[in-house]
């Protein structure tokens, strides 16, 4: 098999497609890999039809008997069995490429493209997106921190499909990295000698390398822990022990366990940047990887919702005192509020979605705001898929969504698979305490206008190829805050501009009318971020409700900027900007009329009216050259 | 007068819950959910009685294992299994505190940080909240007479929504330990597991989408007389009523009360509901 799915491998014609027309179908990268894409970037420019080429091959690698086949997936959770079979697939498929960087001999040059790969395999299936994804955590410390041998030895093994882990967490810790007691002491005539147990590990023990958080001085504290990229075939027989196998609620066939080590020799080059410098870098690490664990969430997400949107498509509930032609005998989607809550989590999911993209294109151009974004990132999107799958499963589960309706349990392990995000790799909590702790820097920075523009808006031009990723820009605080948010008050300004020069007039008039909603409720936030005060462990719980006000902001004015740097001013199609803008606002508490939120049922049109199969995807309503 | 001898009944029969020796205990049906192990104890029943005295046999079933319990007798309420549901989430909060209460992070119990407290407290105002509207509902109490109905509405077609968001919540607070199936919290993955099922399997009603006067109906004197209006205008689950879909938690001097009263009960044994039955749970 050949790397030719590889974002810097093949071309594939056949995804050229026309422009749409407003409120047009489009898809991003068919899951089912049948028919080309037909949004006005299909076919534009190298990654999408790299990454379309990509899902074309899972696409022809789903179906019975094959890796990716939803009844061999569903056997293989049932039995807390590892996916071996699609993870090799992958690696034959070249996407481990995508975790190495370019400069350390991979494909890795742009995360949007990352973050489009890791979607579309789990939208078939998280248990195997968690697991392969898992290198680039593994990985990602040397590419920050080591220096560039390493790094390119490192690169070489992943591309050899080499499986690289990240192990942080211990029994009685948690997120709490700081409490760590697994050690890392100076061996007579050189190197380390490492002891203790790292547990709750993903891949832990298929993996033939692992990045280690140990600590390096007695006392501890943000100075007192180092990195260590083990390699366990260099480590002596009897100095390191797996431990079993953890069942766990959903991604039952990950290898979620764990290792000890009993002064297990590590040679001089295993240290990963300077002593002591291990918190600091796992923190920059984990901005990125964060920001990247929304491609998961985005790909569960569209898979729950196509799941759900078919059911609702072709399941009545007429009853057997129903009539043919009655009012109950037509499909459950066609119930008023049935369609309704469809259109909701249509716009829960392309608010998601422009939160992921701009995140993840931020890691190249605003950097050093990674502090707030990422945070942004890793609590929103995770819960706003959780939420909606559980308003889907709550209206759809006592028609049959939950049993019968639901063939190999799909929509069950999706639900459960995607619960995991939410709480590894820092959860909703941790991450919003993350926000929480910089809101005077976020708050003093909106009041002055701190955006860098030119940044803002080449993260908010998802089809342009951005700028390479500087890891020493990250930052362990953003100094400026953070210009998504910073930089409304002139997106707003720039929308009321192309509204005062529309032809014809009045056309984006509502779209002006509820985007001034939002930078109103904005600065109504910021006011209240500013005010708050408490001290280390003592964030109110109130503030914790700023903080989902705030990242609620965030998507919205992410899909803001999208749409202005992505459309034209002519033919624009407003009906998904309005739709994301009425569910912020509605989830914000902000006045919303009925009128305006009836643009939730065009969304429902959206996502039932395409072919089976295919996703809503902000990606194929933005133009590559609009801005 | 509240019926809860029933309840008493099976509390009694099948023992305490966090006993790792307990063939009804947490611990076996954590293993005979898992294959690792048959059911080997008694078939568990649910008592003949009045509706409320069932609810509450029901309920306290339902807090070891919504699969397990039995299905109510033909003609009960509605409210029913609903009702019975409240007995979960009373596990699955205390299964919380005892982990919290276990833990430290950043040095210092888990449970004195104010955002987990504020969860907690939440989680308990939506308790008392469904068990306010299920357990009126099943007596067949009508709050607003102008609106028969309105109350068994907000029962069968809110509570669900608000006993699973609670629970949902609770397992973001567990962390990691919510997704584990085996040791010492294993019970609450399997706990959150059956009570979805309960709620919104194939076999359950559907939800009927029409507007719960949840307003009116907490201040009828009916509501108003059976629980604190101030601690259930605090529940997370009142803004189901609304389009908004973000969840506010209590604040303020209510947090703090309910936090209060949610580790008094905890720490004297009883239910979390407004029966405060006696339980021989010892976390």
């Amino acid at each position: 098999m050949t790397t030719a799915a590889l974002p810097t491998g093949a071309v594939d014609g056949q995804d050229a497609g026309a422009g749409a027309a407003d409120g047009q179908r489009v898809t991003d990268g068919p899951a089912d890999g049948r028919g080309p894409a037909t949004g006005p970037a299909a076919g534009q420019d190298l990654p999408t039809r790299s990454v379309n080429a990509f899902t074309r091959r899972l696409r022809e690698l789903t179906g019975p008997a094959l890796p990716f086949g939803a009844e061999e997936l569903a056997a293989l959770d049932a039995a807390d069995a590892f996916p071996t079979a699609a993870c090799r697939a992958l690696d034959e498929a070249g996407l481990p490429r995508s975790y190495v960087p370019a400069e350390h001999g991979g494909d890795l040059a742009d995360f949007t493209v990352v973050l489009r790969l890791l979607r579309a395999v789990s939208r078939i299936d998280l248990t195997v997106a968690a697991a392969h994804g898992k290198t680039y955590l593994g990985a990602v410390s040397t590419w920050i921190a080591g220096d560039d041998e390493a790094a390119r030895r490192l690169g070489g093994r992943i591309a050899d499909g080499e499986v690289v882990s990240c192990a942080l967490t211990e029994r009685d810790h948690g997120s709490d990295l700081l409490s760590g007691e697994v050690t890392a002491r100076p061996a007579p005539g050189g190197g380390w000698l490492l002891d203790g147990e790292k547990w709750l590990i993903n891949n832990v023990t298929r993996a033939g390398l692992v990045t280690v958080l140990a600590r390096t001085d007695e006392e501890g504290g943000p100075r007192g822990f180092s990195l260590f990229l083990v390699d366990k075939a260099r480590l002596e027989p009897g100095t390191w022990t797996s431990l079993p196998k953890v069942p766990t609620y959903g991604i039952r066939g990950a290898d979620i366990s764990g290792i000890s080590f009993d002064a297990a020799h590590l040679p001089e080059d295993a240290l990963i940047g300077a002593v002591g410098q291990g918190v600091e870098i796992i923190v920059k690490a984990l901005h990125i990887t964060r920001t990247c664990c929304a491609a998961m969430s985005l790909g569960a997400g569209d898979h729950a919702l196509r799941l759900a949107a078919d059911f609702a498509a072709t399941h009545h509930d007429a009853g057997p005192g129903d009539a043919p032609g009655s009012a109950h005998d037509a499909p459950l989607a066609r119930q008023p509020h049935i369609r309704r809550e469809l259109g909701e989590a249509t716009a829960g999911l392309l608010l998601a979605e422009a939160t992921g993209l701009i995140a993840v294109r931020s890691l190249h151009s605003l950097t050093g705001e990674m502090s707030v974004i990422s945070a942004v990132a890793k609590a929103y999107v995770p819960a706003q898929v959780d939420a909606l799958v559980a308003r889907l499963l709550q209206l759809l589960g006592p028609h049959g969504l939950l049993g019968p309706g639901d063939p190999h349990g799909q929509f069950a392990k999706a639900e459960r698979d995607h619960r995991i995000i939410g709480i590894f790799d820092g959860s909703s909590l941790v991450n919003r305490n993350a926000l929480i702790e910089q809101f005077p820097r976020i708050a003093r920075g909106y009041r002055k206008g701190r955006a860098d523009a030119e940044a803002l808006a080449e993260a908010a031009s998802p089809h342009t190829a951005p700028r390479p990723f500087r890891p020493a820009g990250l930052s362990l605080l953003s100094t400026s805050g953070c210009s998504v948010l910073a930089g409304l008050p002139a997106a707003v300004e720039a929308l009321r501009a192309r509204a005062a020069d529309e032809v014809p007039a009045r056309s984006l008039a509502p779209l002006l009318s509820l985007a001034e909603r939002l930078l109103d409720a904005t600065d109504r936030l910021h006011e209240a971020m500013a005010t708050v005060r408490f001290t280390p462990r003592a964030v109110p719980g109130e503030a914790f409700d700023l903080a989902e006000r705030y990242e609620l902001c965030f998507a919205a004015a992410g899909a803001l900027h999208l749409w202005l740097h992505g459309t034209t001013t002519t033919a624009a199609d407003t009906t998904w900007l309005r739709g994301c803008l009425v569910k912020a606002l509605t989830d914000l508490g902000e006045p919303v009329t009925a009128a305006e939120t009836d643009v939730l049922d065009e969304l429902t049109d959206l996502l039932l009216d395409g072919p089976p199969g295919t996703f809503v995807s902000l990606l194929d309503h933005l133009e590559a050259n609009a801005s | 007068m509240i019926t809860t001898t029933l309840a008493d009944t099976v509390e009694e029969t099948l023992g305490d819950p966090f006993d790792a020796t307990n063939p009804h205990g947490f611990h076996a049906l954590v293993d005979t959910a898992e294959g690792r192990r048959p059911f080997d104890a008694a078939p568990w029943h649910l008592p003949d009685g009045d509706p409320e005295s069932v609810l509450h046999a029901l309920r306290a079933l339902h807090r070891r294992s919504p699969a397990l319990a039995p299905a109510p007798p033909a003609g009960a309420p509605a409210a029913t299994v609903v009702g019975a549901s409240v007995g979960a989430l009373d596990s699955a909060l205390r299964i919380t505190l005892r982990h919290l209460r276990s833990r430290h992070l950043y040095g210092a119990p888990a449970s004195d940080l104010p955002a987990l407290r504020t969860l907690l407290a939440g989680a308990y105002a939506d308790l008392l909240l469904c068990d306010t509207l299920t357990t009126l509902a099943v007596r067949g109490t009508e709050p607003l007479p102008d609106r028969p109905g309105a109350l068994a509405h907000a029962a069968e077609a809110l509570a669900p929504r608000a006993l699973q968001g609670a629970m949902d919540r609770l397992s973001v607070v567990m962390g990691s330990r919510f997704y584990i199936r085996e040791g010492a919290h294993s019970s609450f993955q399997r706990l959150l597991y059956e009570t979805q099922r309960a709620l919104f399997g194939a076999d359950r009603p559907v939800l009927d989408p029409e507007p719960v006067p949840l307003a009116a109906l907490l201040a009828a004197p009916a509501v108003v007389g059976s629980a604190d209006p101030v601690l259930l205008a605090a529940a997370p689950g009142l803004a189901l009523t609304g389009s908004s879909r973000r969840v506010p938690q209590p604040g303020g001097a209510v947090q703090e009360r309910l936090y209060e009263e949610l580790v008094a009960r905890y720490e004297a044994g009883t239910t979390f509901d407004h029966t405060r039955r006696p339980l021989p749970d010892r976390p």
